[in-house]
């Protein structure tokens, strides 16, 4: 037994903490991708929250197709703005429960469009009031829930006659309020010199998140690995299914609106951003130069198979042609993660954990 | 390699002195000591795998989707592979050679949380389960006497089973109630984060009566208790997932003395950036005295002597989750996604001895061993 124990020991013995790669490069990664990125995603979520608030209140005030299409604009740059921070999740995106405030998906269930109708037939009063609607069930706020109230098959804030419509508008205004003052709320926190980006800017044996610049990159790193991967399992596969027959493209992220494609189109050009401002692999070691250029290639490749589709999203699933552009998509989007999780990784020290990434 | 083989029938002895078996024929084919553990294979397959303790392999065996906890029957000769959450998979495989022996799936509107436990005779096997329609945890139980057919369900007494262990009387099922009410058609997200009540119930296995509860103070409840480890005495360890603010210093893991003491376990000097607040295995080691908690997140293993209930050691170990003891010594093991597996010993300096039985494997979340 005994001598068992130490042939085991003599194979390995791991006391140290692991590699670490280069701190100072790693830090400027992190500098960059806050400065460079996330604030600046953040921020424009914020910009684009306040103008839909805006054309929410213009559209109710004089419903009118005059007033109608602004809406529509606003709200589609709102839809990629949450596409621009939604694989964010860590630090301030995290807090209370604002991820899923901002856009309560995937929702397979309808939970919110069930809220959102009993609101809707109680005519219940808090959630016309933003700071109330701001502590209620997440699904009946948001993005989501905004899709809901302007896009919804059961009637728009103009159609319904008298007091329905009334309502709605009332829930629509105060929907859209709460969000621009949460996307406010997010983005200040991120602006914050002495806030969350201070832990990740300053590791060290104090900081109670992050003990080394590697923690605080592998942060950055997973969040780019993630964001590949909710784009693939989350927001593309359910909809296309393995086949035709297994498609299910009713449940695709702002579908209701139209907006699907534009999610995955916005999705694809977020991660890119992020992946080249923070330049994840821009001064690498030489056995690992290509990665940059083999992502960047991929990332253009992905683009190109969206935007080569003019159906919406459930017909796309179901044309032949635009399923191969789908399937196409998959496949890059897989190879895009595992480039990320693996090759990247690697180049940068850093270990990708299997039970520390989605643990039980 | 002469030195294994003596080695192995020395860890055969012990291990079945240590269970108070004696070595059977059936037991004595399949190994003791064997090491039975979920897995990712390096084509990103999961798998269930038995690893003698010197590393060879003795069987993988394709899961149909990620696995969670293997539970070893050995009077049966199988171990049974229980789904991760919310999958719906119980898979009953032979430890000889990794066949599988029987494939089941939970019943309408229920799935698995991923834990199981059996009975002392390894008649009837206990499996946590969420009723999803119903909001509600459950623990459904099984004959594997005959044919693993499902002979009926107790109530978990809170939301969110996880792991469950069966006390030293053999009739107590302890069971970890995260608090969280999941949905399967919403994947793996959480529906009620600001109203999770987190419970640790003791349950009468029989009855389905319960016998105790505890409920954390209202400011922790947003401490999910997932996993559990029973001590030779009967001290319940428990360990604890934070969904609170990433930076909040709060406690992870606890014990449940059998007279009924609950206390949390000091974690001085750990900070959250060693835990990130986030326990993925306990275990007690076989002789009672030490407790370890894996934090996956932090890469880290802690060990606590129960003695003074003092951390006496942070181990480096990344992305390191299951964790067992080794009957007969005071040794606990240590596997990772990396493909490591070995025992701590506990001698200061803490050291992790490990080997790797498969190159490019990731170690799932729990182990089991014969």
């Amino acid at each position: 037994m005994r001598r068992l124990l130490i042939g085991l020991a003599l194979l390995t013995i791991c006391t140290g903490p692991a590699v670490s790669g280069d701190p100072a490069r790693n830090t400027e990664i992190v500098a960059r991708g806050i400065s460079d990125y996330i604030r600046p995603a953040f921020s424009r979520l914020a910009e684009d929250a306040h103008a839909l608030n805006g054309a929410v209140k213009r559209f109710c005030d004089a419903p009118s197709p005059d007033t109608r299409q602004p809406l529509e604009t606003a709200f589609r740059r709102a839809v990629e703005g949450w596409s621009g921070i939604q694989f964010l999740r860590f630090g301030p995106l995290v807090d209370r429960h604002r991820l899923e405030r901002v856009a309560f998906w995937p929702d397979p269930k309808g939970i919110g469009q069930r809220q959102i109708r009993r609101a809707l037939e109680d005519r219940d009063p808090t959630v016309t009031d933003p700071s109330q609607l701001a502590g209620k069930s997440v699904a009946l706020q948001g993005l989501t829930a905004l899709e809901y109230l302007l896009y919804g098959g059961d009637g728009d804030p103009a159609g319904d006659p008298g007091e329905a419509g009334t309502f709605r508008c009332a829930y629509s205004l105060a929907a859209a309020r709460a969000l621009a003052d949460l996307a406010a709320s997010v983005s200040d926190d991120w602006a914050d010199p002495r806030g969350f980006a201070s832990r990740l800017l300053a590791p060290g044996g104090a900081n109670p998140l992050y003990r080394t610049p590697s923690e605080a990159l592998s942060e950055l790193h997973r969040a780019l690995g993630t964001g590949l991967q909710v784009v693939r399992d989350q927001k593309l596969k359910p909809a296309l299914g393995d086949d035709m027959n297994a498609a299910r493209p009713m449940g695709a992220p702002f579908r209701r609106s139209g907006l699907t494609l534009a999610v995955l189109s916005a999705d694809l050009q977020a991660l890119n951003a992020f992946a080249t401002a923070a330049g994840f692999a821009r001064a690498l070691p030489d056995e690992y130069r290509w990665i940059g250029g083999s992502m960047a290639f991929e990332f253009d490749n992905a683009a190109a198979a969206v935007a080569a589709i003019t159906l919406p999203i459930e017909e796309a699933v179901y044309d032949q042609a635009a399923r191969g552009k789908l399937d196409y998509l998959s496949v890059v989007l897989g190879h895009l993660r595992d480039m990320t999780q693996q090759d990247l990784a690697a180049a940068l020290d850093l270990k990708v954990g299997f039970n520390a990434l989605d643990g039980d | 390699m002469r030195s294994t083989v003596i080695d192995r029938r020395a860890l055969l002895w012990g291990a079945a002195l240590g269970f108070g078996l004696s070595p059977t024929p059936r037991l004595a084919r399949a190994g003791t000591g064997l090491l039975v553990s979920t897995a990712r294979l390096p084509d990103r397959r999961f798998a269930v795998v038995g690893i003698e303790p010197d590393g060879t392999v003795r069987f993988v065996t394709p899961l149909p989707d990620r696995g969670h906890e293997p539970v070893i029957a050995a009077s049966r000769g199988e171990v049974v592979v229980m789904a991760r959450r919310p999958g719906r998979f119980l898979l009953v495989v032979d430890l000889a050679d990794g066949s599988i022996r029987r494939h089941l799936a939970a019943p309408d509107g229920r799935h698995f949380y991923g834990h199981a436990v059996f009975d002392t005779l390894q008649r009837l096997i206990y499996t946590t389960e969420n009723d999803y329609g119903g909001g509600r945890g459950v623990i459904g139980v099984w004959d594997a006497a005959d044919g693993y057919t499902r002979v009926g369900e107790i109530e978990a007494h809170g939301i969110g089973p996880h792991d469950l262990a069966l006390g030293p009387d053999g009739r107590t099922l302890m069971i970890a109630n995260g608090g969280l009410l999941t949905h399967p058609d919403s994947g793996r997200a959480k529906l009620n984060l600001s109203t999770m009540e987190p419970a640790l119930s003791a349950v009468d296995a029989k009855t389905g009566a319960l016998l105790r509860r505890l409920a954390l103070p209202r400011e922790l409840h947003q401490l999910s208790i997932r996993h559990l480890a029973i001590g030779p005495d009967g001290t319940t360890g428990f360990g604890m997932q934070y969904e609170g603010p990433a930076g909040d210093a709060v406690p992870l893991a606890g014990t449940w003395a059998p007279d009924g003491t609950v206390s949390l376990l000091n974690q001085e000097p750990m900070a959250p950036a060693d835990t990130r607040n986030y326990v993925g295995d306990l275990a007690i080691d076989a002789t009672g005295r030490y407790l370890a908690a894996s934090f996956p997140r932090g890469g880290r293993v802690g060990v606590w002597d129960l003695a003074d209930r003092r951390l006496i050691g942070l181990v480096a170990a990344p992305d390191a989750c299951g964790l067992g003891n080794e009957p007969g010594t005071d040794h606990l093991w240590i596997s990772d996604g990396a493909g490591a597996i070995g025992p701590l010993v506990l001698t200061p300096p803490l050291k992790r001895a490990t080997i790797s039985p498969i190159a490019g494997l990731a170690f799932d979340n729990h182990f089991a061993r014969l």
